[in-house]
């Protein structure tokens, strides 16, 4: 017993001690080398903010499988992949090549894979994962053809050379076409989202938070990097990706109106929430790349919350679906509190970080054509018709009779997860003022 | 617990007196516009403004009065809920946003509060745990979601200019952001096309729904327009919304008519008189609105509180047509009841009066045709018929419940309330006399005494018959006594014949006499119920005589100040 604690305690403090190393990097990065060391390794503040924000989640991660009580080797394991995933993302995120981009953004799959064929829920795992790997890869590749290609015509792959490209305006549509997809995978967009939902229902809980808090971004991060490279196709396409992910998310949120799988429902919210963020994408001003990046971290981390309250209450009651939950939170009014926050946070309830990143992206949205009033009316309507629902439907009226005899048990240090979310989005709207002076791509 | 709440009583009354000291002062000396510095966002500078005028201190210092009493009131009320904690919580961040939406005069500190109002609210009305509460709950929310929706439309387009105070409107757009705006108002207010949430919303606890649903949440909306008055002063569509809005309490003064349910009554009748604030906003009169809106809050939520103790005899039931009898055993009740009634109808020289005949009159300088006078006579007949109803339910009728459930009354009860209803009895006078000098009369004192006249009368004829004879008071007759026959079909024909003729011809003739000999033993054995009628009686006799003499003299002494007509319909104040 001792032995197993102890080596159980010096592989989290290994991981720590890593993690340290690798925030100490950044920081050195960040006060040696100013904005670049030898443009290999290279920080900018997008990078750096969502460098912080792997830590958060990885942090967050940790304490969700400390809560899970994994067997000994399972521990080891989880530790294992968590390092190559975290080494991964850190590589992805200050590497400012394409081609090694490409490389640590195929490494990141292979451990949220593992994950779900590992700790998942169901047999349905199975294809969750085979799901995963197969839209990853196969929209991977074409990225891969067509950034061979412009380095075939003489092109930098520099994300922040490659603005002095000469021939910038010269590569096609097509082969900007060809690299977005895999993003738009990776985001999810719609019509491209099949792989989303499924593996957030079959995921464990580890896996939840990682997809939703950190793999998501990497979409638009993405996005935002090679929007240097592909300058005019950004331009061109706006048009079309605003109609495309504005319609797809009022479809997106008219099928959460009717999910009863609750987890499932987290997820197609989140394809919801990035149909405003990728069309902000497009625009490629300030603060508009401001706004749906700060609402990616925020939709991120509200839920991850989400997700951390369905789990625990999965684990007592043994079920996702909304008509066996119903009215279970009111027999811990602190689970209860939670739910009901996240719930309005995702609706965007004013003095939290949702609403602020989603006022300037509809607002960003809205100024490039008023017409999209009507889309955002019944986008923002269905929104909050279905997050009201659920929050009712956990937290009022009277569960069915057979919990009467069950008893919810929380302990404040299983929540306090949802601690970390709630500061997150509750006060870290005072820094939104600076994160954005400091806002560069 | 009980500490912390006599802590958070008496820490807003003492908040109450200090702002309300404050308004004198800010009626001599104009505004103050505090602002903190956010950062410079996207070249725009943010700011965090908070006004403090007279606007805002009026009615903070009547929201923190209304609220004291109710944080007081729920201690009793709700002593054998459960949930008790969470719901002083709920209570508080509910009072905490609606100061947001008061204290800001940009959309961008506005927005807080009034989503806030929304939710905390929602949570509010969904306390109970039981199914018809959460259909009531889930009508306001998605309904005050509507507004927020509207409202984050406006917010777009002053963000498109960089400022978010609403002044820039002025200058710049056309009628798309005021429309906007109008729409966010009328979801959060419950006008027409969105008035059902309003009625259905009284499924909250009654201390809830006397802060609530009387007098701050519905009159969010109007503030707003108050507040922003200069915006729409101009504005195309005021027409439109008169109508509207004379509409919406047309229809609530017949639904309440025809209202059985207590409380939802009460919440009709705040529709109705929405309906007259604005009215008179949309005929230009900002002022005489905001007056109104604080009167009536005033009043209404004694009202509530009033319902609250009608409710709690009953042991939970709210259908008026048992609730009588306790006319004659509670004085304080009584009280209560009567004061909080006649100030909804507008009695003269009680506090909803002062408002609504400024309003009235005003309707006849400024409306734009007649078919609107019309429709606010109707309303205000309408108001008197639904008034009176309330009252005489409330104190005659049957009562199936049994008297020993009268001891949950004591003194302390009504000691906070009794700050309610004082300031109910004279604040508009007092308020008048303060801050709206000068205003133009057509009707003068006499012709407003006649509506006294008409009540004592009208009192007379329904209080005398069981003083001058307690047989009939006791008749099973009496007892199912209904105002309305034309509207309520039951007893429709008893009511006139029985009350009219077989009463008072018959107590001229044969029976009276009969009743002379052989009545009086039973007259005097029912000597504690006679008290409370002829204390009543004394009462509104005393009030009536009063206040007209104070009427008076103020006249006078305006008249040899020389100060009426200064200020016609605007008020002498100018906003940010």
């Amino acid at each position: 017993m001792v032995t197993t604690f102890l080596y159980l305690f010096s592989c989290i403090e290994v991981f720590f001690m890593y993690l340290m190393f690798i925030i100490g990097i950044v920081f050195l990065v960040f006060c040696v080398g100013g904005i670049t060391v030898r443009v290999l390794l290279c920080v900018d503040s997008l990078s750096f903010i969502i460098l912080i924000l792997t830590i958060l989640v990885f942090l967050s991660s940790i304490m969700a499988v400390l809560y899970e009580r994994l067997s000994f080797s399972s521990w080891t394991y989880v530790l294992f992949l968590l390092s190559i995933l975290f080494f991964s993302l850190f590589l992805l995120f200050i590497r400012s090549d394409l081609f090694f981009f490409y490389v640590f953004f195929e490494l990141t799959i292979l451990p949220i894979f593992i994950v779900i064929i590992g700790w998942g829920y169901s047999f349905n795992r199975l294809q969750a994962s085979l799901y995963i790997v197969f839209f990853m890869l196969l929209s991977s590749y074409p990225f891969l053809f067509s950034f061979f290609h412009s380095y075939y015509l003489g092109l930098s792959l520099n994300f922040y050379l490659s603005f002095f490209n000469k021939a910038i305006f010269s590569i096609g549509y097509f082969w900007w076409f060809l690299s977005f997809v895999v993003f738009a995978v990776k985001l999810p967009i719609f019509l491209l989202h099949l792989w989303l939902p499924k593996a957030h229902v079959d995921a464990p809980l580890l896996g939840s938070i990682i997809l939703a808090g950190i793999l998501l971004k990497i979409g638009g991060f993405g996005i935002i990097k090679i929007s240097l490279l592909f300058f005019s196709s950004y331009i061109r396409f706006g048009w079309f990706v605003s109609c495309f992910c504005l319609v797809g998310s009022l479809f997106t949120s008219i099928i959460c109106l009717r999910q009863l799988d609750l987890k499932s429902l987290v997820a197609y919210s989140s394809v919801v929430h990035m149909g405003p963020v990728l069309r902000c994408f497009f625009f490629l001003s300030h603060y508009r790349l401001f706004g749906s990046f700060i609402l990616m971290l925020s939709h991120g981390f509200c839920s991850c919350g989400l997700f951390f309250l369905l789990n625990f209450l999965t684990k007592f009651y043994f079920s996702r679906r909304s008509f066996i939950l119903r009215g279970c939170l009111i027999l811990s009014s602190i689970t209860s509190f939670f739910w009901v926050l996240f719930c309005f946070f995702n609706i965007a309830f004013p003095p939290s970080f949702n609403f602020f990143s989603e006022v300037l992206t509809i607002f960003s949205c809205l100024f490039y054509s008023n017409l999209l009033l009507f889309l955002f009316f019944t986008i923002i309507l269905f929104v909050g018709f279905y997050c009201v629902t659920i929050m009712v439907t956990l937290s009022h009226g009277s569960s069915p009779q057979y919990f009467f005899s069950g008893f919810l048990f929380v302990r404040v240090s299983d929540l306090c997860v949802c601690l970390v979310y709630f500061f997150f989005l509750r006060f870290f709207i005072f820094f939104i003022p600076t994160l954005f002076c400091q806002f560069s791509f | 617990m009980f500490l912390t709440v006599y802590f958070i009583v008496f820490f807003t009354l003492f908040f109450f007196h200090f702002i309300l000291g404050l308004t004198s002062f800010f009626h001599s000396y104009g505004e103050f516009l505090i602002g903190f510095y956010l950062g410079i966002f996207s070249n725009s500078p943010l700011y965090i403004y908070i006004i403090l005028d007279l606007l805002s201190s009026q009615f903070i210092s009547f929201v923190a009065l209304i609220s004291s009493v109710v944080v007081f009131y729920r201690v009793f009320y709700m002593s054998s809920d459960v949930n008790n904690v969470r719901f002083l919580i709920l209570l508080l961040l509910f009072v905490a946003s609606i100061l947001f939406l008061i204290l800001s005069p940009s959309l961008l500190g506005l927005i807080v509060g009034w989503d806030g109002l929304g939710i905390t609210s929602f949570l509010l009305v969904v306390y109970y745990n039981n199914v018809s509460s959460l259909r009531s709950g889930l009508i306001t929310v998605y309904t005050n979601r509507l507004g927020d929706i509207f409202l984050i439309f406006a917010l777009y387009y002053l963000f498109s200019y960089g400022w978010m105070g609403l002044d820039v409107l002025l200058f710049i757009y056309g009628p798309a952001p005021v429309f906007f705006i109008i729409i966010a108002g009328i979801t959060k207010r419950a006008q027409l096309p969105f008035s059902s949430w309003l009625p259905a919303a009284i499924a909250a606890p009654t201390p809830v729904s006397s802060l609530v649903h009387s007098s701050t949440l519905v009159t969010a909306g109007v503030f707003m327009f108050i507040r922003f008055f200069f915006l729409f002063d101009g504005f195309i569509l005021m027409r439109l919304f008169l109508y509207i809005s004379l509409i919406t309490s047309l229809t609530a003064g017949i639904m309440a008519c025809i209202e059985v349910d207590l409380k939802k009554l009460v919440a009709i009748s705040t529709l109705r008189q929405l309906g007259i604030m604005i009215s008179s906003l949309s005929l230009g009169c900002f002022f005489y609105s905001f007056f109104h809106m604080v009167r009536h809050a005033l009043f209404k939520s004694l009202l509530f509180l009033r319902c609250g103790f009608l409710i709690l005899i009953r042991l939970g039931s709210q259908d008026m047509r048992f609730k009588g009898n306790k006319f004659f055993s509670v004085v304080s009740l009584l009280l209560l009841i009567v004061v909080a009634n006649l100030s909804l109808c507008g009695f003269p020289f009680l506090a909803g009066f002062f408002s609504k005949d400024l309003i009235i009159e005003i309707f006849f300088t400024l409306s734009f045709d007649s078919f609107s006078v019309l429709m606010l006579f109707l309303c205000c007949i309408l108001s008197i018929i639904y008034s009176f109803k309330l009252l005489f339910f409330s104190s005659f009728g049957a009562s199936l419940c049994s008297s020993s459930s009268i001891n949950i009354f004591s003194s302390h009860k009504f000691f906070l309330i009794s700050f309610l209803f004082l300031w109910s009895i004279c604040l508009g006078k007092f308020f008048r006399l303060l801050f709206l000098e000068g205003e133009v009369r057509i009707f003068y004192f006499f012709d407003k005494s006649v509506g006294v006249l008409f009540f004592l009368i009208f009192f007379m004829w329904f209080t005398l018959p069981p003083l001058l004879s307690p047989l009939m008071f006791y008749d099973i007759i009496w007892l199912n006594w209904s105002f309305g026959p034309m509207l309520s079909n039951t007893q429709s024909s008893s009511y006139l014949v029985l009350i009219g003729e077989s009463f008072w011809l018959e107590f001229i003739g044969p029976r009276g006499l009969v009743s002379l000999v052989v009545d009086k033993l039973f007259f005097f054995l029912n000597w504690g119920v006679v008290k409370n009628l002829i204390f009543l009686f004394v009462f509104i006799l005393v009030i009536s005589m009063l206040l007209p003499i104070s009427l008076f003299k103020s006249v006078v002494l305006k008249r040899q100040r020389g100060t009426v007509n200064k200020t016609f319909f605007s008020s002498p104040f100018c906003l940010p």
